[in-house]
């Protein structure tokens, strides 16, 4: 392996995914260039020991147990937190390309082997995603330098760093899993073959994202078999079994399970190697469908109020997430967050939180409505062009946008709201308002999205693309959730209460419905002026 | 290629007055278009006749595909007007819009749709009626030699069907106007005539106005009425190619030694050579 060319490869990766915006795409600029991420990284940990240390030692004097627990409980399960992170994160973003550019076209060529691409584009995932474990480890180091545990702190810090790439790895062979799944059906036609493939597509990353993810895994098999059990027995969690030794001073066991440990991520970087060597660059299949009907229309959509033309918009933007790999994973992954917190909430032999369930209802599908809207300008990619030569308004145009992410966002609370009432059967009341309180999470996703996504998109096609300039994303994500929490807490807070119908419930539902009311119709107007600007100037 | 003119169902709103031509299908006047420091449009002015095709000459990044988008309204230009069948252009002019018919300078289609429904997707847009799509769209098809590849996914085509695919799409709706950045790229010497001859026999025959960019210049020699040169963003020189000859003082040449001169990239001997050694 040729460790120069893995780095500048990693460097080339890495500079594509940062120059995704207009105002980072001068190269000379310090946002533009990967030793961003490094700034980053030191400033977030130095940032996070500053405020967690001198508070740690204040608590040690007060409740010093408490502080001796933090250790066992943060400090071993850094390395798993870090895969997680990497796992779930990068199937929600590292997915967004088309699969011509996922096939590394433009390395393909070069003379670069499958290891030191894989080795290369790992290496660019874990740096994006290490200001999360940065974080972490400046907390970390607190409670080492507060509890005395500054071994075990290295020790977790190196094996986190570790886990980076174990979750980098993974994610690499599902970028060569996915291509072949898709393809075990292209020598079929017709839509129910398309079909096919996208749920073949959604249970591969479904499977894989349960297989990984630590918190699923210790709540089903830790279950069955116990904590130790698990923790010894699966590799993902061999750092943690090293670490649990390292705190009770048993490093020659710790060091077996660092041993494990590396050798399992080697394994990784191994197989992920072999699977780019079978799936380097699979030809795009032809897909034929049946005989098209021209002018059919779509008939449930016009029925809605929407125009031919914002109708067109509509089935084709569903049309696209049956039939594009990167869209795929959109739909996943509200799914497996919902699963988690449902998890979360009923506990497998535990007690059933209704009002969490309810409350983590309504965040998923505001989430989904979220991750829907904000991308839904950016995948036009520039295609968006064309678009606008038609003769189609910027209302029509957002409207059709609009429709799209409420539909799905929609059919998704509906099918959350009927899972939670088959499995945890809250009472009857609440579990209408949650179904009401959902349905206005879809639409403040929604329109929270569009308002974000019309002003800020992305139309780049690059090897790490995003639909919507990153920084744009978070504010949308994070402002969404605040206005969804804003409305969610005291409307299901009113209606799980004790007496629902009494004053103090009453006001808490008056209340949610006027601050719905008022975010409606404050970002109608935001989302309506950015489609607007969008239709005068499409950004370059 | 005989393609029946059916009538239009527009569903687009109407937000002018009836459009006119005033012998003019379309009018640039001064526009300038800059790219943070970058001048991509430099004062340009010119003229597509109704009925003529007026081919856009330029080296590359001269700024032609920029005039078209101002044109099409979705770049818009920092000053200068565009009028198109005697209407200002705007992106909010909507039935402006339905009058045009544009290939981008590389298609910009749906990958992930059949070419028959990506051409049915327009013909939405454009709020055709169901009868009138499935005529054009089989008649070009066929011409074009697609018909039997329109139910497979886009993502499967070559770069010459793709052209096709987007040349349809701008034809099929029988505009008045048609903006072609580059329109032959790819297409095959068969599908190439077919479409020359038709731009053609829709100016002539229907009064289309051609505004068509490209770099064949034996393409534009045969097919433009007019030709405009442009070169760092500005109109350098506009007529027909004996005109052209007449300005460069290259009477009898080819239009390559026209362009080359008017452009000031004449003198390529010693960049050959350089590279040669």
């Amino acid at each position: 392996m040729n460790l120069l060319r893995v780095r500048r490869l990693a460097e080339v990766l890495l500079a594509s995914e940062l120059r995704s915006g207009r105002s980072r795409s001068d190269p000379r600029s310090l946002l533009g260039r990967p030793v961003i991420l490094a700034v980053l990284d030191a400033v977030l940990f130095l940032g996070v020991f500053g405020v967690a240390y001198p508070l740690l030692n204040l608590v040690e004097g007060t409740a010093p147990a408490l502080v001796a627990g933090l250790a066992t409980q943060i400090l071993v399960f850094l390395p798993v937190i870090a895969v997680a992170t990497v796992l779930l994160a990068g199937v929600m973003f590292e997915f967004s390309t088309t699969a011509r550019v996922g096939a590394s076209d433009a390395a393909n060529w070069l003379p670069i082997s499958p290891t030191e691409y894989v080795a290369a584009s790992s290496t660019a995932v874990a740096f994006v995603y290490s200001p999360a474990p940065a974080l972490a480890l400046g907390g970390g180091l607190a409670i080492a330098l507060v509890t005395h545990a500054l071994g075990v702190y290295l020790l977790a810090a190196a094996l986190t760093v570790v886990a980076l790439y174990e979750g980098a790895f993974l994610i690499e062979m599902l970028r060569s899993a996915t291509p072949r799944a898709s393809a075990v059906l292209s020598g079929r036609t017709g839509k129910v073959a398309l079909l096919g493939r996208a749920v073949l597509l959604i249970v591969v990353i479904l499977a894989f994202q349960l297989l990984f993810n630590p918190i699923i895994l210790l709540q089903f098999l830790g279950v069955l078999t116990g904590f130790a059990a698990v923790t010894s027995v699966i590799p993902l969690f061999w750092s943690t079994q090293a670490l649990l030794f390292g705190t009770r001073g048993a490093w020659l066991l710790a060091a077996v399970f660092v041993v494990a440990q590396l050798g399992f991520v080697g394994f990784l970087l191994w197989a992920a190697a072999r699977l780019r060597v079978r799936f380097w660059a699979p030809a795009p299949a032809e897909v034929r469908l049946e005989a098209h009907r021209y002018g059919e229309g779509h008939r449930a959509l016009s029925a809605a109020g929407l125009s031919p033309a914002e109708a067109a918009l509509v089935a084709k933007d569903l049309t696209g997430f049956t039939r594009r790999r990167e869209l795929l994973p959109m739909l996943v992954t509200p799914v497996v967050i919902a699963l988690l917190l449902f998890l979360e909430s009923a506990p497998i032999g535990g007690t059933v939180d209704h009002l969490q369930i309810s409350i983590w209802t309504t965040w998923s599908v505001g989430f989904f409505a979220l991750m829907v809207s904000l991308t839904s300008i950016g995948q036009e990619r520039r295609s968006i062009f064309g678009l606008f030569a038609f003769p189609l308004t910027a209302r029509s145009f957002l409207r059709a946008k609009a429709a799209t992410a409420i539909l799905l966002s929609g059919t998704f609370a509906a099918g959350l709201t009927a899972a939670a009432q088959v499995l945890y059967r809250p009472p009857v009341l609440p579990a209408i308002v949650g179904l009401a309180v959902a349905l206005t999470a879809a639409a403040i996703g929604t329109l929270m999205g569009l308002s974000v996504a019309t002003r800020y998109p992305d139309f780049q096609e690059r090897p790490r693309p995003q639909f919507v300039r990153p920084w744009a994303m978070l504010t949308g994500l994070f402002g969404g959730f605040g206005l969804i929490f804003l409305i969610a807490v005291p409307a299901t807070l009113g209606a799980y209460s004790s007496r629902p119908f009494d004053s103090g419930a009453l006001a808490l539902m008056a209340f949610a419905a006027a601050a719905a009311a008022v975010s409606l119709a404050l970002l109608a107007r935001a989302a309506r002026s950015g489609a607007e600007r969008l239709a005068r100037e499409i950004p370059a | 290629m005989d393609v029946p003119r059916a009538p239009l169902r527009s569903t687009a709103p109407v937000v002018g007055p009836p459009l006119g031509t005033n012998g003019t299908a379309l009018s640039i006047r001064r526009a300038v278009k800059t790219y943070g420091p970058v001048l991509a449009v430099s004062d340009a002015s010119l003229d597509v006749p109704v009925g003529q095709v007026v081919g856009l000459l330029g080296p590359n990044g001269a700024g032609k595909s920029t005039l078209m988008k101002i044109v099409l309204g979705i770049v818009r230009a920092n000053s200068g007007t565009v009028h198109v069948l005697g209407r200002e252009m705007s992106p909010e002019a909507i039935d402006v819009k339905a009058e045009i018919g544009y290939v981008p300078e590389a298609p910009l289609l749906y990958e992930f749709l059949t070419g028959a429904e990506y051409l049915d997707f327009v013909a939405d847009m454009y709020g055709m009626d169901p009868r009138a799509r499935r005529e054009r769209i089989g008649q070009y098809l066929t011409a074009l030699e697609l018909a039997g590849h329109e139910n497979s996914m886009i993502s499967g085509y070559s770069q010459g069907m793709k052209q096709k695919v987007a040349l349809i799409s701008a034809l099929v709706h029988r505009p008045r106007l048609l903006v072609l950045d580059e329109p032959l790229n790819g297409l095959d010497p068969r599908s190439a005539r077919i479409v020359k001859d038709l731009l053609r026999s829709l100016a002539r025959q229907e009064g289309v106005g051609v505004l068509f960019s490209t770099h064949v210049l034996e393409i534009a020699q045969a097919i433009c009425d007019e030709l405009v040169i442009l070169h760092h963003g500005q109109v350098l020189a506009t007529g027909s190619v004996a005109d052209l000859r007449g300005r460069a003082g290259l009477p009898g040449s080819g239009l390559e030694e026209v362009f080359l001169s008017l452009t000031g990239t004449g003198d390529l001997g010693e960049i050959v050579q350089a590279l040669a050694r």
